[in-house]
């Protein structure tokens, strides 16, 4: 049966077996399938969304993983969310618990370890000393992902800003710094009010401030990771920059001389 | 696999009677249903069943005539089920009994909890977006900014498809992470843009806002009608947005 149904009324909603063939969508997962002017007729109207939500709520207990053939749908495989969402919790459950522990060993630091300290470190161009990790505080998974680039914010400091961005910024890009007091400082035309945002490697802001005077010195010390900064005014980015922190709040501030 | 008849449909055609029988569970089940959430006294359970069997034995020369096999009969039969169901409740003119004695239920102050599930509610509310259909990518998007959920690419593609990387940068750099210190009124203005960019057309954040309320009204309310008893707010909507956003439901 493959031209399109006859399921709607003279007034153009759906008759029964309109209700019958979408609910047979939602239960078997077809609803792409299912006529453009059904789906968007079924979008727009209250009746016809009331008939179809109601239908299903009475068939929602009801199991139609063995339909194996329909009239009117291509069946696909069956889809494993069938089995229950409840199952996948505790399967994804059973996998955290078995798993993490497994990984946070693996990755832990022991003493005389050198391998695990490469884990995660990115080298910035130009930069030819590869910054050793930090002897660990804490899960290594954690200190892992702190350093993973975020590549959204890679491509962001790659591709730079506006003609008009910000003259000789610091940090450059790929500074290793120590974490506590990191000094931002630039040179730009007008008098528009910027704030500086620090963002971690995972994407999460963590560091937000009004720029009255430079050089401004962040307030709160930063666990040792890679960091993105941007700096906006009040519409748009106008700088992309990133620096790695590379000891905890007490490493000895960096000898890059920009930093001075 | 290919599109095939249901098998039901033939019997249907020939020996009706035999697919009454065959369905009688699925009446049982749907009745009692509707006993639970309280169209139907327990006592009355039973009248209800023989009355639905007495009217879908009347129908069905019409029901023959006008079922074209394009749903599946059992689907098909339970609409007619409840529709007969919903037209006993009219026609008998009883109201919605406030009191069962021989239900397991909370009674306070003369008014009744019923009951339902949470994962009924979930799945309602799936079928619920599905319904909603072209506006859902859309709408997932307010969702997502009006519970500070962060907006993710494929988001952005569902939604914009002719999305530019430059906006799409943008959007994710705006929304991308976590922005639970911005207020509304912040960001509205920044996303009304757009989505008149993407809808071709020119809006303020007045229109988002109201049509962004009137969806989750309408969601709202097909919830409360397909669980009567049931009471839904804009806090259990977000509950049941956040489990639908949960990463243990695999999708497509």
């Amino acid at each position: 049966m493959n031209e399109t149904p006859d399921v709607t009324d003279d007034g153009g909603h759906l008759n029964d077996e309109g209700v019958a063939l979408f609910v047979d969508a939602l239960k078997l997962g077809t609803a792409d399938q299912l006529p453009e002017f059904i789906r968007t007729h079924v979008a727009e109207c209250d009746a016809c969304q009331h008939n179809v939500t109601g239908l299903f709520a009475l068939l929602r207990k009801e199991d139609y993983s063995g339909v194996e053939r329909h009239p009117y749908f291509r069946l696909r495989k069956r889809k494993l969310r069938t089995a229950g969402p409840w199952l996948w919790r505790a399967a994804a459950a059973i996998a955290a618990l078995v798993l993490i522990p497994a990984l946070v060993y693996y990755l832990s630091v022991r003493p005389g370890s050198e391998d695990l300290r490469r884990t995660g470190l990115t080298t910035a161009p130009g930069d030819s000393s590869a910054p050793a990790p930090p002897a660990g505080e804490g899960p290594q998974t954690e200190l892992a992902a702190n350093f993973t680039p975020h590549p959204e914010y890679e491509a962001l400091v790659t591709a730079g800003t506006r003609s008009t961005a910000l003259k000789g910024a610091t940090p450059v890009n790929g500074a290793v710094l120590g974490g506590s007091g990191i000094r931002f400082d630039w040179r730009r035309e007008g008098s528009e009010r910027l704030t500086l945002v620090i963002i971690n490697a995972v994407g999460r802001d963590i560091y937000s401030a009004r720029i009255v005077t430079l050089p401004h010195t962040t307030g709160r010390d930063l666990e040792p990771g890679l960091y993105y900064w941007k700096v906006v005014d009040e519409q748009e980015a106008v700088h992309f920059g990133k620096f790695t922190v590379r000891d905890g709040p007490h490493f000895p501030r960096s000898t890059n001389p920009a930093q001075k | 696999m290919p599109r095939l008849p249901d098998p039901d449909f033939e019997i249907f055609l020939k020996d009706p009677n035999a697919i009454l029988l065959k369905y009688q569970g699925l009446i049982q089940a749907i009745v009692h249903i509707y006993v639970e959430q309280g169209m139907f006294s327990p006592t009355q359970k039973e009248d209800v069943i023989q009355s639905v069997n007495l009217e879908i034995l009347r129908k069905i020369p019409s029901l023959q005539r006008h079922y074209n096999g394009s749903a599946l009969l059992r689907t098909y039969f339970s609409a007619i089920v409840r529709n007969i169901c919903l037209q006993l409740k009219r026609t008998t003119g009883s109201p919605l009994l406030l009191i069962r004695n021989d239900m397991e239920s909370d009674v306070e102050g003369g008014r009744q909890h019923d009951r339902y599930s949470i994962q009924q509610a979930r799945d309602v509310f799936e079928a619920i977006l599905v319904q909603l259909g072209p506006v859902l990518p859309k709408l997932l998007i307010c969702l997502k900014l009006r519970y500070r959920y962060p907006l993710t690419r494929r988001d952005i593609q569902r939604w914009w498809p002719a999305c530019g990387g430059r906006e799409k940068a943008r959007l994710l750099e705006m929304f991308g992470g976590d922005y639970g210190n911005m207020i509304d009124k912040e960001i509205h203005p920044l996303i009304v843009p757009y989505f008149n960019a993407a809808e071709g057309k020119v809006s303020g954040a007045d229109a988002l806002r109201k049509w962004q309320a009137s969806k989750i009204q309408k969601i709202l309310k097909l919830l409360q009608e397909a669980i009567p008893g049931s009471s839904f707010d804009e806090e259990s909507l977000q509950i049941l947005f956040e489990d639908y956003l949960s990463p243990f439901l695999l999708r497509e």
